[in-house]
């Protein structure tokens, strides 16, 4: 905290030499004189004090015989006074803080986070039409309304957070994944009607733990794709044991069970392989809101090449984006050779899809805990076959109605 | 002095605010904290002697330098071999 004042008032770097020169800091301590980074050499000392306290001791020298000497004078006082004659700077510095205020009371970029089917250029489209775009005033900006517009424009997302930091405008959805909802787009029940849960292959189920609803499955059942695991639709009974009504709850539960099956990877052997030649053309572009200054113009030599393009934007801090972009764009020429996978490279290419394949299954909460993989290699072909056994927690919602229509068509 | 003691005991009042006591903040081997001196006598590289209201505190090390000094607090950085109270 003292160098930030040493800064702001201005201080002063002194030779102290004397016989007294332990007296004379005493005194000055004891009237209220601080120093900094004091120093012995073999003269005297060396200390930093203010550069205010420093007219407050002329009396403390005389007193005690030392001489004191100015070496460096550092501080913003000392700093206008050299600068006073450059008016242009000063003009300059102020206009550049102007010109970062200005800069900071709009919204440069704006990030849409955790859209799976919904893509970022649909987002972007839309808040276009409600006028905010990079550009647009950070005031003019109400997060909630955002947030709530964006929930009853997109009725597949079933959560918003919209956050404003500095200069940039952070949008994180949160879309509803369920199959059964987003395959009957026109078809969506609500709360009233509650939701069973169904099985999405056949297996047997190993563990169930029912938090809501009526469990129709116990462990060791066989089922089929389809089964009712969990019902939403619990009976009401009256005194007489009768059902009176019917209570409609979303059917919540952990179920695991053992499924089996097969996958089955074909593949040729020959093929068409792309590579690039060369490193390729690069040109340079710095982008200032819509204007592009580039260094010089793409040439496409060839039909077949390809186009990279690589932006960033350029921040002072986290949060305060400018509305300057650097980039380059890289132009390829792309020559297509035909390739034959060896045998070794054929089977490691179809040992990689099959991992895929696992990593892909194990994402979706289905574990292969056992499996058998036979990798054919034929002139052409190459063929995978894995015969599986896995753990798998997946489940389907469907409306806890149908569930009650179902049951009234089979009865009848 | 025991009166006095007994007093501080029982309000539970730190002994350096009621009795002035010399308060001594050792920071591994390389910087010390003091307050609740008197004056400065001598201050070398090498050593540094403090007069404190009952006791003398001399700090023996290579390369010391004071950091900061006022009323309130010095603070001492350096490496520092020996703590003294004479």
């Amino acid at each position: 905290m003292l160098h930030h004042n040493f800064f702001w008032t201005g201080c002063l770097r002194v030779r102290i030499t004397g016989d007294s020169c332990e007296r004379f800091l005493n005194l000055c301590v004891n009237h209220e004189i601080s120093f900094c980074r004091i120093c012995r050499d073999q003269d005297g000392y060396t200390a930093i004090m203010m550069a205010g306290d420093f007219l407050k001791i002329k009396r403390l020298v005389k007193k005690s015989g030392v001489h004191i000497r100015i070496v460096q004078k550092s501080g913003m006082p000392f700093f206008l006074k050299q600068h006073r004659k450059r008016k242009l700077l000063l003009l300059g510095w102020i206009w550049c803080c102007f010109f970062l205020y200005l800069l900071s009371i709009h919204i440069w970029r704006i990030d849409i986070c955790g859209n799976q089917e919904i893509t970022t250029m649909q987002m972007l489209s839309y808040l276009e039409q409600n006028e905010i775009r990079p550009g647009s005033l950070s005031r003019k900006i109400d997060c909630k309304k955002i947030a709530a517009d964006i929930r009853n424009a997109f009725p597949g997302i079933t959560w918003v957070a919209v956050k404003k930091q500095g200069t940039f405008l952070e949008i994180n959805i949160k879309e509803n994944t369920d199959s059964a909802y987003t395959m009957d787009q026109g078809v969506w029940f609500s709360d009233s009607e509650g939701s069973s849960l169904v099985a999405v292959c056949d297996g047997k189920i190993l563990d169930i733990v029912t938090r809501e609803g009526v469990s129709c499955v116990q462990e060791g059942d066989q089922i089929r794709k389809g089964d009712i695991l969990v019902s939403g639709a619990i009976p009401v009974t009256n005194d007489d044991g009768e059902i009176a009504n019917i209570r409609y709850v979303n059917a919540d539960a952990d179920i695991l069970m053992e499924t089996s099956g097969t996958y089955t990877d074909t593949f040729p052997r020959s093929g068409q392989q792309d590579t690039y030649p060369d490193q390729g053309q690069v040109n340079w572009y710095l982008k200032i809101g819509n204007q592009v200054f580039s260094t010089g113009k793409i040439q496409e030599t060839s039909e077949s090449s390809d186009l990279m393009v690589e932006e960033t934007q350029l921040s002072l801090f986290p949060g305060f984006y400018l509305p300057v972009c650097l980039g380059k764009v890289i132009c390829h020429e792309v020559e297509s050779h035909s390739i034959f996978l060896s045998e070794e490279a054929a089977k490691d290419k179809a040992e990689r899809r099959l991992e895929k394949f696992i990593t892909e299954n194990a994402e979706k909460g289905v574990q292969i805990f056992k499996k058998n993989v036979k990798i054919e290699i034929g002139m052409t072909i190459c063929k995978c076959v894995c015969n599986y056994q896995a753990y798998i927690s997946e489940t389907r919602s469907i409306p806890a109605t149908q569930v009650e229509d179902n049951e009234e068509r089979t009865n009848s | 002095m025991d009166l006095l003691k007994s007093a501080m005991d029982a309000f539970q009042i730190p002994q350096d605010t009621a009795a002035r006591y010399s308060y001594l903040q050792i920071c591994g081997n390389h910087q010390v904290k003091l307050e609740n001196y008197t004056r400065m006598i001598d201050y070398s590289s090498n050593r540094l002697l403090l007069q404190c209201k009952t006791c003398q505190i001399e700090i023996c090390g290579k390369g010391l330098q004071i950091l900061r000094y006022s009323s309130q607090e010095l603070v001492l950085e350096g490496v520092i071999q020996k703590v003294m109270f004479l």
